[in-house]
């Protein structure tokens, strides 16, 4: 790792643990978000990740993005890093006119400019990642119709919203305030909300249109993709931590005169869950190069960054559920923290896509690669 | 005289790039390797795969681990994975290779000039071909406990005593053994570590029949067996060292990604001839294994890595294997779930004019979380080498 990326991820640590109340504190608070924690995360620099230097960002790419975000989870901070500095940040930079949306850009790099992505319907089955919004063309005027769910952060000032027109997609840039829409608040396991969005007969301003068609796909294919890689990393720094308090207190716990740690059982039940994490972080450390790698195929990046997700919300959901079995009593209790964690790698592992879902996007894009590896066995 | 060792090598292998020696040593085997042996189901014998390890000890390409001072290919860490890649890849069966992976090296290590020039010029020209004697029938995971005693008479130690476990002990022509040469000592303190021809007499060798029917397996024992004082490799009651040492790269082979491969592809040629590819159930279960697979990769290529650059590997390795090795069972028991009433017939069966082998992949898998260090005795020692877990 070069010293830039260490320099990053020590930076992080430390205003991490120097914040070790953060994720109790924003749930109990019951607030969509934390303003002053976000002001600070913006003042790290960390939400000018993904943005050029052209628009005032750091022009870096996914793998020291990752890095930030796996150490918040250490923390299951709440904050909506990856929602707006990857998503958000992501799409927009796929703008077919990148100039006209350089303001937006900075304001959201610098933590003024609240603004999500809003791509799924309400469907909770196999559908869910189609858009649940149709834009239809009224008098020479585009008017948008529909619904779309688990759009984070809910208390965005603006949306990108995915948009079915025709057999495409476009992506259309909604002010909070926009008449005929209307936001549901639904609590995440973690006590962060989504948003369910209510769209009636909005019409919108052809100047809101951020990209349509081909382009519009691959913007936000490229942002799920981004968003799906960064949040693996966020899950295995949440899992880590689990693991590392599960460690400590296999090995100082004492029962029957011994600690817990001495038997086998729970020795080998321990290594198998580090095992798993070991696996989803180079995992998801492969696939933030591969993201990275300009000569990579959009195919490939994709079925990384899903396999990435997959392994990470799996080994998220075992390591923090085991983690609590392995405590004991003490485990499932509010004031110990380990259910901040579970509950942090609940909200993560669904949003986004599942293990199971992803584990279908990766079949899907990986099929034809298999053609000719048939052997005579 | 300078002993001549094997054959002189025709190019510095490593002043080449990765890409331009890879394309070398695959074009070699894709060309020469006879394609009735790739991806044999059961180990081969010599009078199978000789011809083809004797054509690679004609080019020099025997003993790729091996410094060219030695007769070796000389390559760094990062050439050698190359070649083992490939060699994989390709579906070379080893032959029974103890000799070059594992007695060279000890002999350069710990052994004498006069050891190295007696002993390495005959396994370089595949003359001598060794197998290794380290489990008893009482002393498997708990190796340290090991009976089999050698005793100094005048210029021989005289072995007594049992191995078991050996493969192709009858295929080959040497032995190397652990042996208890100080009874009295703490156990890992009296053992000696000893070159022995197999055709000393008073050895009995008995081949042992695996659950697959095959025959790899063996005991061999031993009855006043005599061997030269001169064969002690390393310091009298100092074995257990000599044999540690040698755990050092065999460990990240262990846990390759290349066994689990080759159980993919049994699976798709399987679930096509089954039909099975486009149910949903199975493309679940297919895409969990295959995404196992590609994350064992990826750390693989990690630790791959660390040995390229030079790094001694740490105690974490032992993960590879222990995931490798049950991921390999994991795909070996969808193969025959996938197979249906085909799951129950041994050898190459005929399914949707392929023939396939069903039950290959399953029996291969079992030895392997056995061998080298059984998975159970790997989560002890991550357990506690690398979790930090207390002692009872």
């Amino acid at each position: 790792m070069d010293e830039t990326l260490v320099m990053l991820r020590d930076t992080a640590a430390a205003f991490v643990r120097a914040r070790p109340d953060h994720a109790r504190q924003f749930r109990d608070a019951n607030r969509a978000t934390d303003p002053q924690a976000w002001r600070q995360i913006a003042e790290q620099g960390w939400l000018a990740i993904m943005v050029p230097e052209a628009a005032g960002g750091l022009g870096l790419g996914v793998t020291p993005a990752a890095l930030v975000a796996e150490e918040l989870g250490r923390g299951a901070f709440p904050d909506p890093y990856v929602a707006v500095g990857i998503l958000a940040v992501q799409a927009l930079l796929g703008a077919e006119d990148p100039d006209l949306w350089q303001d937006r850009l900075a304001a959201i790099a610098q933590g003024e400019l609240l603004a999500a992505v809003a791509w799924q319907n309400s469907a909770v089955g196999s559908s869910w990642d189609m858009p649940g919004i149709r834009g239809r063309e009224v008098d020479g005027q585009t008017v948008l119709e529909g619904e779309s769910r688990f759009v984070v952060p809910s208390a965005a000032d603006a949306f990108i919203v995915s948009v079915q027109e025709g057999e495409g997609i476009s992506l259309y840039w909604l002010d909070r305030a926009t008449a005929g829409l209307t936001l549901r608040m639904e609590l995440a396991a973690d006590g962060t909300s989504y948003a369910w969005m209510i769209v009636d007969n909005v019409i919108v301003d052809p100047a809101r249109r951020i990209a349509t068609g081909a382009a519009a796909r691959e913007a936000l294919d490229r942002a799920i993709n981004a968003a799906l890689v960064v949040t693996s990393a966020e899950l295995v720094g949440a899992m880590s931590q689990a693991l590392v308090m599960t460690l400590e207190y296999l090995r100082t716990r004492k029962q029957f005169g011994v600690a817990i740690g001495s038997f086998q059982a729970l020795q080998h039940k321990a290594v198998d869950l580090w095992i798993q994490w070991r696996l989803a972080e180079a995992a998801v450390g492969a696939a933030a190069r591969v993201l990275d790698d300009p000569a990579a195929s959009l195919a490939r990046q994709s079925a990384v960054a899903s396999g990435a997700k997959a392994r990470a919300a799996q080994a998220a959901h075992l390591i923090c559920s085991q983690a609590i079995q392995l405590h004991g009593a003490i485990g499932y209790a509010d004031e110990y923290g380990l259910g901040l964690f579970l509950n942090r790698t609940l909200a993560l592992s669904a949003w986004l896509g599942n293990a199971s879902a992803h584990r279908r996007r990766y079949s899907q894009l990986t099929r034809g690669d298999h053609d000719s590896t048939e052997i005579a066995a | 005289m300078t002993v001549q060792f094997g054959v002189p090598q025709e190019r510095d292998w490593n002043a080449l790039d990765d890409d331009a020696f890879r394309a070398i040593v695959r074009a070699e085997f894709e060309e020469n390797y006879p394609q009735s042996l790739r991806f044999p189901p059961r180990r081969l014998f010599w009078r199978e795969n000789g011809g083809w390890f004797r054509r690679m000890a004609a080019k020099g390409w025997i003993a790729p681990n091996w410094p060219t001072q030695y007769g070796g290919m000389g390559l760094s860490p990062a050439k050698l994975l190359i070649f083992l890649e490939e060699q994989e890849r390709w579906g070379i069966a080893r032959f029974q290779d103890h000799g070059i992976v594992m007695v060279g090296p000890v002999l350069m290590r710990y052994g004498t000039e006069e050891q190295r020039e007696r002993f390495l010029p005959r396994i370089l020209a595949c003359e001598d071909r060794w197998c290794q004697g380290y489990s008893e029938p009482n002393s498997g995971s708990d190796l340290a406990s090991l009976r089999t005693e050698a005793r100094l008479d005048g210029d021989e130690f005289v072995i007594n005593g049992q191995k078991i476990w050996t493969t192709l002990s009858f295929d080959v022509t040497h032995i190397f053994v652990l042996v208890r040469t100080d009874a009295d000592a703490p156990k890992q303190k009296g053992i000696s570590f000893l070159l022995v021809d197999l055709a000393s007499p008073g050895i009995r060798i008995r081949p042992i029949k695996d659950i697959a029917g095959h025959e790899e397996l063996s005991e061999v024992f031993f009855d006043d067996v005599r061997t030269p004082a001169a064969n002690l490799v390393g310091p009298l009651n100092g074995g257990w060292s000599v044999a540690k040492s040698l755990l050092g790269f065999e460990r990240i082979m262990l846990g390759s990604p290349k066994m689990p491969e080759y159980g993919l592809q049994v699976l798709r040629s399987v679930a096509a001839a089954a039909g099975t590819l486009d149910d949903p159930l199975f493309v679940d279960k297919m895409a969990a294994l295959d995404l196992d697979v590609a994350h064992l990769s990826d750390i693989y290529h990690h630790f791959a890595g660390q040995v390229a650059r030079g790094e001694e590997l740490g105690p974490d390795v032992s993960l590879l294997k222990i995931f490798s090795t049950e991921l390999f069972q994991r795909i070996a028991d969808l193969i025959i779930e996938t197979a249906g009433p085909a799951g129950g017939l041994g050898g190459d069966v005929t399914i949707d004019r392929r023939f396939i082998n069903i039950l290959a992949p399953f029996f291969k898998a079992r030895p392997a979380s056995i061998y080298g260090g059984s998975n159970e005795i790997q989560r002890n020692i991550l357990a506690k080498q690398v979790l930090e877990l207390p002692t009872s």
